[in-house]
């Protein structure tokens, strides 16, 4: 009978792969009835696709899904919750214009003769709400005008109405402030004791260690192990378990001596840059020749800075000094101006014209350069520039009129970061450069931006991936909870240490 | 109490129209002759008929562009069906059915193919339109059409032409499908969070291909009707109509957003747009002006609707 309760929901062999990327790669384990059962692992490192393909949302290339031993065939949310499986989004699938009540109960099971009873909906969503002390909201009120955290509490009442067998929760916590996120750890203890499976997702270390009962850690779309949390089991433990690759044999050269002179001056300084609730005031600088990296995990404000550094968002407060140039007001075309560009970490989104030819999209930034008599556009020179960065970028073209939407990842990266040093830039911020392509594509990225900042351009890097931080940068700043905690120097990474900032915030080990 | 009310989205359409109509029977002693009673009936129980179908799509977050050509289909196929020698129930049935089958085509092209609502139903507008004109000849307005069919246009009960009293039956049956069925709710899930609405197992693509074809019958009954009010068809039918259906849904509480709106107030908004028409016409005023009008109450109506909502979330923190 154990097996039955051990193996209430059993994972073997999942496997997911999107275009080039393996997300998941045969990944078996098993969740137990009534547990609390947390999911970990870095950004990138399947936790979320894992997540969807039991939540009925995406299916699996191959490998099975059993819930209390029978198979789950079909994969999509209306399966899902038939059979008791609920998810509540890390972004919120909840409904702004309807009222609180109606969000809890989309089904509207309150009828009367048929009709909606609006007065027992009422009634009854009150009665939910006071069972997870949200005093302050109003059941009549509308979702929209219900602050962030009240949002996602409503989502999860939705869920637990549906008196499911499994939730899964993605990152709860992370808009929450740490009273709310108490009041949500509470409940959800509450509700295991009541027998409700939960699967939870979170970077929160000091979280996951109250609320587990055992904890699965992915990396790199594998699973690595399932620790029991016991009083023993430590954060480097776990940490260790996140980040344990074996980079000797990979194809990084992890930097050991900053690569940037030490009389290298200063390109840009970034002054106190911070906005309220999503980012704190933040420094940061770098000289010219120099890569400096920035790493944290989902939530940790990284994106936050990236774009605020560049003015795609606003800011609250802080400065940017460009060669000594003071700027208080920040927006992408000062900073293009100011030869600064920005490569953007979703290419899909933004940073293509996918349905432009290649030389379109390369000639983009600088087409006032080819502008003659009347404003005509000198197509020669377009086609023999857009020519010289194919030549340079290695990149894989039919034709010069190709259009980015039918390259390949690598490719579309590569026209990107084109795009990107086209315009010959000092500085290049550069978000995610390699996400989701492929290991030939990616070393050739990396050997253009070290290229370029032999040259003397400066370079600031975002990504989530560490061995690719640690290739790349003369130092690494990491943040967490939306400040830079922590700075490693070429010759200090390792990367135990720079997790350990991303995740506790301090860079010493011994436990709290 | 007060307050609640003003909080509705009925409130605006409400307050515009019974500042209007206050408004013309100060100004013109003829307003409230049974004769212009009778005209602003027939104006705008067919226009509201039509706007309700608006209103659905709008709910889920779309439009149809489409409805002017399916008025005037409906009115000139009428017209094709008396030529034939069709009883008016088969007359009836079939204009109804071939707006329906209208109204399929648009739900078709959107929630099952996916295509853009803006491209689909102009295209839609186009083939509706060019496929009416086909139907036309001059001689068809002097053809006269059997008695029970123009007395469902010039009938009258309790001093109401049966047309309004259709329009007032739907008005009803439609605000309790919207406000106390879960098909009706359903709408304004799928409106207000398309992937959220799909995550929670609604079918949306079903939604709102129903509502598109709800829109294509109702679009059909209010060319039938009209076509009765005038006793013969006229090509001139539905033109601008749906232009006209849209501004008074969103001055009724519709959002292009979707996810808003409600069958009173659709019927407020055109009730608005029609008192306005009145004025220009009573008043003698140039009719030019009217859509100067029309432009600028929109306008104010999204202005502020807009900056109430950018207050309401900066109080919030959220910008």
């Amino acid at each position: 009978m154990t097996a039955a309760v051990d193996e209430f929901l059993k994972i073997s062999g999942i496997t997911k792969t999107y275009g080039v990327v393996k997300a998941l790669a045969d990944v078996s384990f098993s969740i137990r009835r009534g547990e609390i059962h947390t999911v970990m692992g870095e950004n990138g490192a399947g936790k979320s696709t894992l997540m969807k393909i039991i939540g009925g949302e995406t299916a699996p290339d191959s490998g099975a899904i059993e819930l209390e031993g029978r198979r789950i065939r079909t994969f999509v949310p209306a399966a899902a919750h038939d059979l008791g499986i609920h998810m509540v989004h890390q972004e919120l699938a909840v409904f702004e214009n309807l009222t609180v009540a109606e969000n809890i109960f989309p089904y509207h099971n309150f009828r009367k003769a048929g009709w909606i009873d609006y007065a027992s909906l009422h009634r009854e969503a009150r009665s939910k709400l006071d069972l997870f002390g949200l005093k302050t909201i109003r059941p009549e009120e509308p979702l929209g005008s219900v602050a962030l955290a009240g949002q996602q509490m409503v989502e999860i009442l939705r869920c637990i109405v549906a008196e499911p067998k499994i939730i899964i929760l993605d990152e709860p916590t992370s808009g929450l402030n740490d009273r709310e996120a108490d009041l949500l750890l509470g409940i959800l203890k509450r509700l295991k004791d009541e027998g409700l499976t939960i699967i939870y997702i979170s970077h929160r270390f000091k979280e996951i260690m109250r609320i587990s009962d055992r904890i699965t850690v992915l990396r790199d779309g594998e699973f690595v192990a399932t620790l029991e949390n016991t009083p023993e089991l430590s954060e480097s433990e776990l940490i260790n378990n996140m980040v344990g690759r074996d980079l000797s044999a990979s194809l990084y050269r992890i930097k050991t001596v900053s690569g940037a002179a030490p009389d290298a001056p200063t390109l840009l300084e970034v002054r106190g840059l911070a906005k309220k609730s999503s980012l704190n005031p933040t420094d940061l600088k770098l000289a010219a020749g120099e890569i400096v990296g920035v790493f944290g995990l989902e939530g940790s404000g990284v994106g936050k800075l990236s774009r605020m550094m560049y003015g795609l968002e606003g800011k609250d407060e802080g400065e940017l000094f460009i060669k000594g140039r003071r700027f208080a007001k920040i927006n992408p075309r000062i900073m293009a101006a100011e030869r600064v560009m920005y490569l953007n970490n979703n290419r899909k989104i933004a940073g293509l014209l996918p349905e432009m030819p290649v030389t379109d999209n390369l000639s983009l930034p600088v087409l006032k350069r080819f502008s003659r008599f009347l404003g005509f556009l000198d197509f020669r020179r377009i086609g023999r520039l857009a020519t010289d960065f194919i030549k340079a970028f290695a990149i894989a073209l039919p034709s010069l009129s190709t259009r980015p939407a039918n390259l390949s990842g690598g490719n579309q990266q590569k026209v990107m970061l084109s795009i990107c040093l086209v315009p010959e830039p000092e500085i290049v911020i550069v978000n995610e450069p390699t996400r989701g392509i492929d290991v030939g594509a990616k070393t050739e990225i990396h050997r253009f931006l070290l290229d370029i900042a032999s040259k003397g351009v400066g370079i600031v890097i975002f990504s989530s991936e560490l061995p690719e931080l640690m290739s790349l940068s003369d130092r690494i700043l990491v943040m967490r909870d939306n400040s830079v905690v922590g700075e490693v120097g070429a010759g200090d990474y390792t990367e135990q240490t720079l997790m350990r900032y991303a995740a506790v915030g301090s860079a010493a080990t011994g436990g709290e | 109490m007060p307050g609640k009310l003003a909080r509705k989205s009925e409130f605006v359409p409400l307050v515009l129209s019974l500042a209007l109509a206050a408004a013309l029977s100060a100004a013109s002693g003829v307003f409230w002759t049974s004769a212009n009673l009778n005209s602003l009936q027939a104006s705008i129980a067919p226009t509201a008929i039509m706007a309700f179908g608006m209103m659905l799509c709008l709910i889920c977050g779309y439009f149809d562009l489409s409805i002017g050509s399916i008025m005037l289909l409906a009115g000139l196929l009428s017209g094709k069906f008396n030529d034939w020698g069709l009883s008016t129930p088969a007359i009836v049935l079939f204009v109804l059915l071939a707006g329906l089958a209208v109204g399929c085509l648009n739900g078709f092209l959107v929630a099952v193919l996916g295509i853009n609502a803006l491209i689909a139903t102009i295209g839609v507008q186009y083939i509706g339109y060019g496929f009416a004109m086909t139907l036309w000849d001059r001689n068809m307005q002097h053809r006269k059409f059997p008695g029970d069919f123009i007395a469902m246009g010039d009938g009258q009960f309790l001093g109401m032409y049966y047309m309004t009293w259709v329009m007032l039956a739907i008005l009803v049956g439609l605000g309790f499908f919207l406000k106390y069925t879960l098909s009706g709710r359903r709408l304004y899930y799928v409106g207000g969070n398309r992937e959220a609405s799909r995550l929670i197992g609604f079918n949306d693509r079903r939604i709102v291909f129903l509502c598109y074809a709800a829109t294509g019958l109702l679009a059909a009954l209010a060319g039938v009707l009209a076509v009765a009010r005038i006793q013969s068809p006229t090509q001139y039918m539905g033109g601008g109509v749906h232009m006209t259906c849209m501004i008074a849904c969103v001055i009724g509480g519709g959002s292009f957003a979707g996810g808003k709106g409600s069958a009173l107030g659709a019927a407020l908004g055109v009730t608005f747009m029609s008192l306005l028409t009145n004025m220009f016409n009573l008043l003698e005023m140039n009719t030019q002006l009217q859509n100067v009008v029309v432009g600028l109450t929109l306008i104010a109506v999204i202005v502020v609707d807009g900056y109430l909502n950018l207050k309401k979330m900066r109080a919030m923190g959220m910008i």
